[in-house]
């Protein structure tokens, strides 16, 4: 069953055709103003370079009492803004590329160790457990620029300031995926793991064959959104990695690349848009079931 | 299942997309954009080397008529000088020979025998009797005065033919003509003298004749004046004759009247000459010839003692610039010094004339300073000139370096054939000359590496 019919099944029944009517157009409404801005960007890539440049240079000098004109058609549909982005100035591939290779170390650290501290937090008892959950959901609050001279000086004296280490490693210990994760460990039956160990499984293998398995749903849900931060990661390059500039991800330079470049901007956000796009409808479903069964909702 | 089967085909999709634009977009880049030639403006002044065809020019010639022709036209036998040969006064510029001389003298001599038999024949029809008596003397004292006066003033005729000197007919005027000439002068001294003694004889004749006594008949007053008449007419046939001679002299030996250079000849061998036009010219010896170009469409101010290079036999000489005039025929026109040097390397004046041209190089240097660019990066639109200059900068993202062509006009002062000056400060700039496509204002470029 997915989660439209689990959300379908349990609205009230009865409701008045009215009101039905009335839901349908405010979410109609309400999706057609989420979605227009990605719309509008897919859309905008394929005019041409100079169409846009003029258009953008409205920002800021058009009369505030009128409506600014929306363009819905190019006066020549183009792909010029991708052959520029993609082949003339393969820049931007490079700032895609690193932030790939940042998302995909950061992912796969936190693949390993994420999982392993919250099966310990949530399955074992051992003394200060409760006080570095504690800490856990201290760290979970605190905004990072409360903890970013702390883990500046941290990283200066491990001598990862300035490496790409720097913005990977500390990801790899995000407290909220493991806080999630956790949550969706604590509610699983005891009886799952002692069938395994009864099985003759130690706790690695419980870990590896029971655990994981079972916690499929809220893993996806944690590998977008931990995705989704890494793809949009700003703070940490900035600080940890001031001095490289050719090694900043995508996410930070793409406001400079907007500004310098206007004309390529919708190209550029397109193709920004598509891999998130594309992570998002693969854990879709899991993103759903997942925060619903850690009971997050 | 199908949103992920759509998802991860989208992803590796994109990532094969990615992965084929970074490995060939330097490639792509490199085929699509422009390749261009770039140099570097400079400031200095514009140097051209200017090609022209500079021909023989002589500032002052004489053009020579003999004008004895006229009367008595001359067939040219040979002639010995060419334009561009230098000659001396007394050497011989052509031979020819007068056809109509000896008919001519032999008609002269006909008419002059005649007058001479009919002097003679008068001369003895009034042969003076031997009676010794006053009238007789006067008669022979007029007689004999009036045959000295003719051979006097035939001495004087003779002489002033020879020297090219006409004394005229008027006995009073030979004096003053005959100025600066010893022996002409003593030669019209003499013949002055026997008119003196002929009018003092005469003169005597007639007071005897008016005596109321005198023998004299009419007959005998008659036959002195026609006596006269003959001997004039007899002088007068000489002095044809002498002329005739002299004009034959100086007719079939035509000589050289000054130094200078032969810059016409308009005889040749088997021409008839009338004497109607000039034979030949001769340049002025003070007036040394040049090299003259036409420079009427060139658009440059060539200064005095600009440099001039002429390509000879054995190899470059060089020389300079001595003026710029209008000539007669309204052309602007270039006077180049023409050197000894030059003369020998070019085989001569003759050989130059021969030529019709001589090809010079001016090297032209402008006056003043200016800014010089290549003459191939200069292009037109319309009346409008303009470059394209390399800019580099961030126009890419990040800051990423690229080179991009940008249109900027010109106002050019002066062209040369490598080199252009031009008004704008372009120094050190850096200008494309050269492209293997057509650019466009803006345009991204790529340098071209041989």
């Amino acid at each position: 069953m997915t989660e439209a019919s689990h959300i379908q099944a349990r609205a009230p029944r009865g409701r008045t055709r009215p009101g039905k009517v009335f839901s349908i157009v405010l979410l109609t409404g309400i999706a057609v103003l989420i979605l227009l801005p990605i719309v509008f960007t897919f859309l905008y890539s394929f005019f041409p370079e100079s169409e846009i440049e003029a258009y953008l240079k409205l920002r800021g000098s058009y009369d505030d009492t009128q409506w600014l004109g929306v363009l819905l058609s190019p006066k020549l549909a183009t792909i010029r803004q991708y052959y520029t982005i993609l082949i003339e100035d393969p820049q931007y591939l490079k700032l895609f590329v690193n932030s790939v290779k940042y998302s995909a170390g950061i992912l796969l650290g936190q693949a390993l160790v994420i999982p392993m501290m919250a099966y310990a937090l949530s399955r074992f008892t051992f003394k200060g457990r409760d006080a570095l959950f504690f800490i856990l959901l201290m760290l979970m609050v605190l905004p990072f620029q409360v903890t970013m001279v702390p883990s500046v000086i941290t990283l200066r004296f491990m001598g990862l300031l300035q490496t790409p280490w720097a913005v990977i490693l500390p990801m790899w210990f995000s407290p909220f995926y493991i806080f999630l994760l956790r949550q969706f460990m604590v509610g699983l039956p005891n009886e799952y793991l002692e069938a395994g160990m009864m099985d003759g499984a130690g706790t690695f293998r419980c870990y590896t064959h029971v655990v994981l398995p079972v916690c499929r749903p809220v893993l996806g849900a944690a590998v977008a959104l931990s995705f989704a931060d890494c793809w949009n990661l700003v703070e940490q390059p900035l600080v940890y990695l001031s001095s490289r500039t050719a090694d900043q991800p995508l996410s930070v330079m793409f406001n400079q690349i907007s500004t310098d470049n206007s004309g390529v901007a919708f190209a550029g956000a397109a193709l920004y848009i598509l891999p998130a796009l594309f992570v998002y409808f693969y854990f879709q479903e899991d993103i759903l079931l997942g925060v619903a069964l850690s009971e997050l909702k | 299942m199908k949103m992920k089967k759509i998802a991860v085909r989208g992803m590796i999709a994109l990532a094969i997309v990615v992965a084929l634009c970074m490995f060939f977009a330097n490639t792509i880049v490199t085929i699509t954009t422009p390749k261009v030639r770039i140099t570097q403006g400079d400031r200095g002044r514009l140097e051209q080397k200017i090609s022209l065809d500079a021909e023989i020019y002589f500032p002052e010639t004489t053009d020579y008529t003999l004008t004895d022709a006229m009367k008595n036209s001359i067939v040219v036998n040979k002639v010995y000088v060419r334009p561009g040969q230098t000659v001396t006064a007394g050497e011989t510029l052509f031979t020819a020979a007068m056809p109509d001389y000896d008919q001519t003298m032999a008609e002269l001599q006909d008419k002059y025998n005649a007058k001479a038999a009919e002097l003679l024949d008068k001369d003895i029809e009034n042969l003076r009797t031997d009676k010794d008596s006053t009238e007789n003397t006067l008669y022979e004292a007029v007689l004999d005065a009036q045959t000295a006066l003719a051979d006097a003033e035939h001495d004087a005729r003779v002489l002033s033919a020879e020297l090219g000197i006409a004394l005229g007919t008027e006995l009073a005027q030979w004096t003053r003509r005959a100025a600066g000439y010893d022996e002409l002068t003593a030669a019209v001294q003499a013949a002055l003298d026997a008119k003196d003694i002929y009018d003092a004889a005469y003169d005597a004749f007639v007071r005897d004749y008016k005596r109321s006594s005198s023998q004299f008949r009419e007959t005998t007053f008659q036959y002195v004046k026609e006596r006269n008449g003959l001997l004039s007419e007899l002088n007068g046939l000489m002095d044809d004759m002498v002329a005739l001679t002299k004009r034959k002299d100086g007719l079939t030996n035509v000589t050289a009247p000054q130094d200078g250079y032969v810059t016409a000849m308009n005889v040749k061998s088997g021409d008839t000459y009338d004497g109607k036009s000039a034979a030949f010219t001769l340049s002025d010896a003070d007036a040394p010839p040049q090299l003259r170009a036409d420079i009427t469409g060139l658009d440059k101010v060539i200064a005095e003692n600009t440099k001039v290079e002429i390509t000879g036999n054995y190899g470059t000489e060089k020389t300079k610039v001595e003026s710029t005039a209008l000539g007669g025929d309204g052309k602007k026109y270039l006077y180049i010094a023409l050197t000894d040097d030059v003369i020998s390397a070019k085989g001569g004046v003759t050989a130059m004339m021969t030529d019709g041209t001589v090809a010079v190089t001016v090297r032209y240097k402008a006056k003043e300073s200016t800014t010089l660019i290549p003459a191939a990066a200069v292009r037109s639109e319309g009346d409008t000139d303009y470059v394209y200059i390399m800019q580099y900068g961030s126009g890419g993202f990040l800051g990423s370096s690229s080179m991009k062509a940008v249109k900027t006009s010109v106002t050019v002062l002066e062209r040369g054939d490598t080199m252009v000056s031009v008004q704008e400060s372009l120094d050190y700039q850096e200008i494309i000359t050269g492209e293997d496509r057509a650019l466009s204002d803006g345009c991204t470029v790529m340098e071209y590496v041989d």
